[in-house]
């Protein structure tokens, strides 16, 4: 059993390679004024999606969502396996799709995307057909060693250009609420539960405790919150509105007059990048876990083969961003649909069983 | 005396194979065994005196001077063979091995010649297996330290030897190592090799599945963290077994430091190991295809000194990193009276020549000489050897993707460490080998 630091570890990372790039931009668009509401109604809501989904696994003691899933009704297995599986892939190829392309306005103007996208899928391909979780849980721990230094001392000097009035206000309006009719605030939401499913993947091989699944999320409420505050307190809210990665972009404002380095964003482009291509490792191991032990049992090779060159293919297909825009739009009913559907399937299982094993126990 | 004639034949042609008899009273003993192994006159000598003064001869104080053997001539010629001194007592044809006084074919115990150490014990590991023992017993003083013979091969006969700790090993970890070294009886065991193709480790793999040290401190070390120490026969070091990232960066001997020192030379080992890692590709990622993300000024500069080097950095950085890779290959092979010459030559071509003709940028021998010295940071010579491969890798992708490739390359070298598994145990983890 890999313990659960490894755990929290992997949770924590992969949400911060999801964070820094669209969300900010979402949150900013979806409403004008305390953009810190949307940030924390949509964490609390991660929260209770999280609390739900945990707690229904832990009464399956050891068991994860797969195993869980394919001994009930075929119906019921398919209505939630089905759309978590679409999600996931989902999930692959817009990662994919936007990590190739931030690389490419950040620093490879001149390679084709074609070239940087078989690069974001190849890596985590690799990741998953030589290692097993176990290894990407070992690899988390490893790549957060490398990387969490950059990546915290960037976002830490990223605080230097900001004004802090741009804050204000800070109560919220009666108007300020809009955001929940906003389409963007639910586009926002795939920061929130990109990576949630995985942890109930994890139970048969390593600890998950909520405490300190919590605890990590607690780490990443103030990323959530420097990620949408620092492009606004630093070029304003309406500049940081027409930026498409504003974040980014308010960290290439930065000076530091020590360094060798000019553009320290590059180095947290990178350690988001290595975080991001865990994230996709983890996403396609969960796809081949779930292909494999819960419709047909083909080699996990193969099929992580299969998944890559879908993704490839479908990222190929895609022209230009307004598209990948419009599918993070359209997938928002999956996204939603995955983050209470099958959180509640996984908890009202969960109470059916414990109940069955309570009243066997009381009948022996 | 019938075994004894058959004996004889089998050595007829072996000009140290010797044979002579004793007459203790009206008793004749015949002793055999082989010269070249065996100090002949004085082992003779301790077999006769104990028997004379021992008047009258029985055949009971025959046998209890040593092991009674099988009237079998295969049984007797495997005991010549291993060293062992044979006497018969030709009336009853009784047959005893007796443990000789050896011709010393070991060098003696001394420093060791590719580890070296600050603050740790001196001595290390040699040839003879029973010296490695002893050294072994010495640090670890313990009822708990187990020790398994084996003896391996059919064609040549070489002895093998199993050394844990019971309490701290993982029953897991021993029972699958002691099942191979049983299944590996007939196949011949005297390289490293052959125990990589025993043990079904994978052929190309980059990472070693053990690590070879010729430090006692380490193997007990090893032992009190749960691992195995296996001594082969003839080889001067201990193979501990499975090896993980730790014996990259940490050594037995920093445990003689104060606390603070210890840390701080481990963190710099790491340093150093990242630095081999990285550099190479860092410069040709930044001369090539990021020179933005450097400050002005410092492009600038090495854009200027790179202003009359007629090819790419890729190529530049290659045929430095060989000349650099052929210097550190001759060193070894050459003769201690003629290496200076090599480094002198190598020095004046590396650090003047090449820079004043224009084929290489001066910065590029500042960045491959911290290479060469910071490659050598780390721990045991194969781990050097990891690392000095993986810096290619690296410089590749670099020079296709710029920094994205470091960091591509940096994410596959992961991958592939936290793959690794040895015999059921992760490469990537720090101390007690636990299974996963």
């Amino acid at each position: 059993m890999t313990n659960s630091f490894n755990v929290t570890l992997a949770y924590i990372i992969t949400h911060i390679g999801l964070i820094f790039f669209i969300y900010p931009t979402d949150v900013i668009e979806s409403t004008s004024q305390s953009h810190w509401m949307p940030v924390v109604t949509a964490f609390i809501f991660h929260l209770v999606i999280v609390f739900t989904y945990l707690k229904g696994l832990s009464y399956f003691e050891g068991r994860n969502l797969v195993m869980i899933m394919t001994n009930r009704h075929p119906l019921l297995a398919w209505l939630t396996l089905l759309p978590v599986l679409l999600y996931l892939l989902d999930v692959i190829i817009l990662m994919v799709r936007a990590n190739a392309e931030i690389i490419s306005i950040v620093c490879l103007a001149n390679t084709p995307l074609w070239m940087l996208m078989l690069l974001m899928l190849l890596i985590p391909g690799y990741m998953v057909i030589r290692g097993n979780v176990k290894s990407l849980l070992r690899l988390a721990l490893l790549i957060s060693f490398l990387f969490a230094l950059p990546c915290l001392f960037v976002i830490s000097a990223s605080f230097q250009n900001i004004d802090w009035r741009y804050v204000l206000p800070l109560i919220p309006r009666r108007e300020a609420f809009n955001y929940l009719a906003h389409p963007s605030f639910y586009k926002s939401l795939f920061a929130f539960t990109g990576v949630f499913l995985l942890l109930g993947y994890f139970p048969s091989f390593a600890k998950v405790k909520m405490k300190s699944i919590f605890l990590g999320g607690l780490v990443l409420l103030p990323m959530y919150l420097i990620s949408v505050y620092v492009p606004i307190l630093t070029l304003g809210e309406e500049t940081a509105l027409q930026l498409q990665y504003p974040y980014i972009f308010a960290v290439d404002t930065l000076e530091i007059d020590w360094l060798m380095f000019d553009r320290v964003t590059v180095f947290l482009l990178m350690s988001l990048i290595a975080f991001g291509l865990l994230f996709i490792g983890f996403t396609i191991w969960q796809i081949m876990y779930t292909i494999k032990y819960s419709f047909k049992k083909w080699n996990s090779t193969l099929i992580v083969l299969i998944v890559l060159l879908i993704v490839y293919t479908v990222c190929l297909c895609i022209p230009d961003w307004q598209l990948v825009d419009q599918f993070l739009q359209w997938n928002t009913f999956l996204r939603i649909y995955i983050s209470i559907v099958t959180p509640s399937i996984i908890f009202v299982l969960g109470l059916i069983h414990h109940s069955k094993v309570n009243r066997e126990l009381n009948s022996i | 005396m019938f075994t004894l004639d058959a004996v004889k034949v089998h050595f007829s042609t072996n000009p140290d194979f010797v044979l002579s008899r004793i007459h203790i009273g009206d008793e004749v003993i015949s002793v055999t065994g082989l010269k070249s192994l065996i100090n002949f006159p004085q082992s003779v000598h301790l077999l006769r005196e104990p028997l004379l003064a021992l008047e009258p001869f029985t055949v009971q104080k025959l046998v209890e001077m040593g092991q009674e053997l099988p009237a079998s001539s295969d049984r007797i010629i495997d005991e010549i063979l291993n060293g062992m001194l044979i006497a018969v007592h030709d009336a009853t044809d009784v047959c005893i091995s007796i443990i000789p006084v050896p011709q010393s074919l070991s060098r003696s115990i001394s420093n060791p010649l590719t580890e070296n150490n600050v603050r740790g014990s001196s001595s290390a590991f040699n040839e003879d297996i029973d010296t490695n023992l002893g050294l072994l017993r010495k640090h670890v003083n313990s009822s708990e330290l187990q020790i398994n013979h084996y003896s391996c091969g059919s064609m040549t006969k070489n002895t093998v030897t199993l050394c844990f700790l019971n309490q701290s090993i993982d029953p897991n970890l021993l029972h699958s190592i002691t099942q191979l070294l049983e299944s590996g009886a007939n196949s011949d065991l005297s390289t490293l090799k052959d125990l990589s193709k025993l043990f079904k480790f994978p052929l190309l793999t980059l990472v070693s599945s053990y690590l070879v040290s010729e430090l006692p401190q380490t193997a007990s070390r090893a032992l009190k963290d749960g691992k195995v120490v296996i001594f082969i026969e003839r080889l001067p070091f201990a193979i501990i077994l499975p090896s993980l990232i730790s014996d990259m960066f940490m050594t037995e001997d920093d445990l003689n430091h104060p606390m603070i020192y210890s840390v701080l030379l481990r963190s710099l080992r790491v340093i150093g190991a990242l630095m081999t890692l990285m550099a190479p590709g860092l410069y040709v990622a930044i001369v090539s295809v990021n020179p933005d993300v450097l400050r002005f000024e410092l492009a600038h500069t090495i854009a200027i000194s790179r202003l009359d080097v007629p090819y790419p950095a890729i190529i530049e950085a290659l045929l430095l990193l060989l000349i650099l890779e052929l210097i550190m290959e001759a060193i070894i092979r050459l003769p201690s009276s003629i290496g200076p010459t090599v480094t002198m030559v190598g020095g004046i071509v590396l650090g003047e020549a090449v820079v004043q003709a224009k084929l290489v940028s001066s910065l590029l021998i500042i960045v491959l000489a911290a290479v060469t010295i910071a490659n050598a940071t780390v721990v045991g010579f194969q781990n050097s050897y990891l690392i000095r491969l993986l810096k290619y890798l690296l410089l590749f992708l670099s020079a296709l993707f710029g920094v994205t490739g470091l960091l591509a390359g940096i994410v596959i070298i992961c991958a592939y460490l936290s793959s690794l598994t040895t015999l059921g145990v992760p490469y990537l983890q720090l101390k007690q080998p636990k299974g996963e």
